[in-house]
């Protein structure tokens, strides 16, 4: 099960997600970042594209900075919103995605993903991380 | 966490955590702060990443920060390190996400009675004229080839093309340019993320002020600046947008993957570092110094962008009644050299802060030391300082760059009601131009730290002299 709160942070944004495994956790921190980044915006374009991401970093950790960043910078500049996320494999510190997005406006200004305090953990439900946003 | 014990008073605003605190301190660690707000900065974790930052390869004299400290990333906000560019490392932590952000003051002819029944018209057409918030593209959008003029000649793109006065250059650091900046170490991510970014003020406490000269502490300092009281001036708070955070964003993951064949291990990622004189070293400095190019045309594209306003609102012909008293960056790393050895500052939410006579800054502020513009958050006042002597002996020319937050965003939102707060500032004189509640709330007056205790602070300890006090009449922001 997928799950993800924003925790309270002084000046930035932090997100804390559980999964049941990795491409859970994963997921669940990209509809998070979806959801903060598009909040309040209801219009949705109807073309739905396609899109295959591949990712290769040091760590499970760099390597969800990269997804994360790589959202982000599809939201911030192509204007891509993420709809669905048909599959996501992780092996290694590798990650294979293929994800629907529409157009749409972000409404919030991210600077960064950042690897503040980013540590995967294993939690009883699965794994669990906390991912600071610079804003 | 460090208590309260293993510090040491060195002065009365100056502390120290001696270099044996840690075993991989190469030096001591040192804050500015008055004894009233020890306690709450040992809640947080800002001295922590200040003993991180005394690890670095190659600092010298101590890791420093500034009494505005509060928790960054890698490096604390308010930050400052020298660090020997013999041997030393450069790190973009040591910078920010935001490449050059910075403030510049633009002063006037006018006090605020002269023009204060303009004022709702000159705050309107501004945030009608100049991009703010999410969402709004410039209207210099940047294809390829001349967004690569811009990270390479900054400024001078701005004068070229007619959005800048000569004497513009001369009243900003670095003369609005880095001569070694070099857009092919900046990606093509970056530049795309930045494409329609060239005269936006972006969002969070990002903004353009309208202020009025409320205080004049140094009347002689003040004269010099072309500061009177009452007097009506604008400040310009913002940076290198998408393409700065974009181009950090990557450095850090580059220099993470490279630390180890250099034989380089730090406490923290978002502190990764390379040799200065390394490849990957050269291209961030070559790329943070083409993302600050970029901020500072940012800056004077917005400045013309407010010429345009001033003048057609006012009914003036010259817009040069609006000029530039300085504009600072306070992310940023620099060539500067202290006692015949060469250094890269790194700056890190602290502003550089040179003292009378120093070569480097115009001739113009040779008796008075460089101007050091400080903003306040929303609502609250800035101030206008001059670097001494005494930075230049004991902080590597630097000052702090702001107050820190005291609220979460989500906390301000929580107890923080729009209307009122809207109703506050209007009582308090100050016409708002907001381009969200949310992003007004969030940055409240309420939800930041005593600027006014900063200031004290940087006076008391002599690391700058106060010249003016401003407070804001009408606020511009996303």
């Amino acid at each position: 099960m997928q799950t993800y709160k924003l925790l309270d942070h002084t000046a930035d944004i932090q997100i804390q997600a559980q999964g049941s495994d990795l491409p859970e956790l994963f997921s669940a921190l990209a509809y998070a970042l979806t959801d903060y980044v598009f909040e309040g915006q209801s219009s949705l374009g109807d073309e739905n594209k396609v899109i295959n991401i591949e990712l290769a970093a040091s760590d499970h950790e760099a390597l969800l900075v990269d997804w994360l960043s790589k959202l982000l910078y599809l939201a911030t500049v192509d204007k891509l919103r993420l709809r669905a996320l048909e599959k996501i494999e992780i092996e290694g510190a590798k990650l294979k995605a293929q994800a629907k997005f529409c157009q749409c406006w972000p409404t919030r200004d991210v600077k960064a993903i950042t690897y503040h305090a980013l540590k995967i953990e294993p939690v009883p439900e699965g794994v669990q991380a906390v991912v600071t946003l610079d804003i | 966490m460090i208590n309260k014990e293993q510090i040491r008073k060195i002065g009365d605003y100056l502390w120290e955590i001696p270099h044996t605190y840690r075993s991989n301190m190469e030096v001591a660690a040192r804050f500015y702060l008055s004894e009233s707000a020890l306690d709450s900065l040992l809640a947080e974790s800002s001295l922590e990443q200040l003993i991180n930052v005394a690890c670095l390869p190659g600092i010298d004299r101590y890791a420093l920060a500034m009494p505005d400290i509060h928790q960054g990333y890698g490096f604390p906000i308010g930050g400052v390190a020298g660090i020997r560019t013999a041997d030393g490392v450069i790190s973009p932590g040591g910078v920010g996400y935001d490449i050059n952000c910075g403030v510049r003051l633009l002063t006037s002819q006018f006090t605020l009675a002269e023009i204060k029944a303009r004022l709702p018209d000159l705050a309107s057409e501004m945030q009608r004229d100049i991009p703010s918030g999410v969402g709004r593209g410039g209207q210099f959008a940047l294809e390829q080839q001349e967004m690569d003029k811009v990270l390479n000649q900054g400024m001078r793109w701005c004068l070229k093309h007619g959005y800048a006065e000569q004497s513009d250059l001369a009243a900003v650091e670095e003369y609005g340019c880095f001569g070694h900046a070099d857009a092919k170490c900046v990606s093509d991510q970056a530049k795309r993320r930045g494409a329609d970014q060239l005269g936006t003020i972006g969002s969070g406490n990002h903004f353009v002020e309208v202020q009025q000269v409320s205080s004049i502490f140094d009347e002689e300092l003040a004269a010099a600046f072309g500061l009177f009281a009452e007097q009506i001036v604008i400040m310009i708070h913002t940076g290198s947008r998408g393409l700065g955070h974009q181009t950090c964003s990557e450095y850090v993951r580059l220099m993470n993957q490279i630390m180890h064949k250099y034989k380089i291990n730090l406490p923290d990622r978002e502190l990764a570092a390379a040799p200065f004189r390394s490849s990957e070293g050269q291209d961030y400095f070559r790329a943070m110094a083409a993302a600050a190019n970029f901020a500072w045309a940012n800056r004077q594209m917005i400045t013309f962008q407010i010429r345009n306003v001033w003048k057609r609102v006012l009914a003036i012909k010259h817009s040069e009644d609006l000029r530039i008293l300085y504009d600072v960056a306070h992310n940023i790393a620099k060539l500067e050299h202290y006692q015949d050895r060469e250094f890269i500052v790194h700056r890190k939410g602290a502003t550089r802060a040179f003292g009378p006579k120093n070569p480097q800054i115009h001739e113009k502020f040779a008796l008075s030391g460089q101007p050091v513009l400080i903003p306040g958050s929303m609502g609250t006042a800035s101030y206008v300082l001059a670097g001494t002597e005494y930075a230049m002996q004991h902080t590597f020319g630097s000052c702090c760059h702001g107050a820190g937050r005291r609220l979460s965003r989500n906390k301000a939102k929580k107890i923080l009601d729009y209307n009122k707060l809207l109703s506050s500032l209007e009582e308090y004189g100050v016409v708002v131009r907001a381009g969200s509640r949310s992003g007004l709330v969030e940055e409240a007056p309420q939800a930041y730290k005593d600027i006014d205790q900063v200031i004290e602070t940087v006076a008391q300890s002599g690391i700058a002299k106060v010249v003016a006090k401003l407070k804001p009449v009408a606020v511009i922001k996303g």
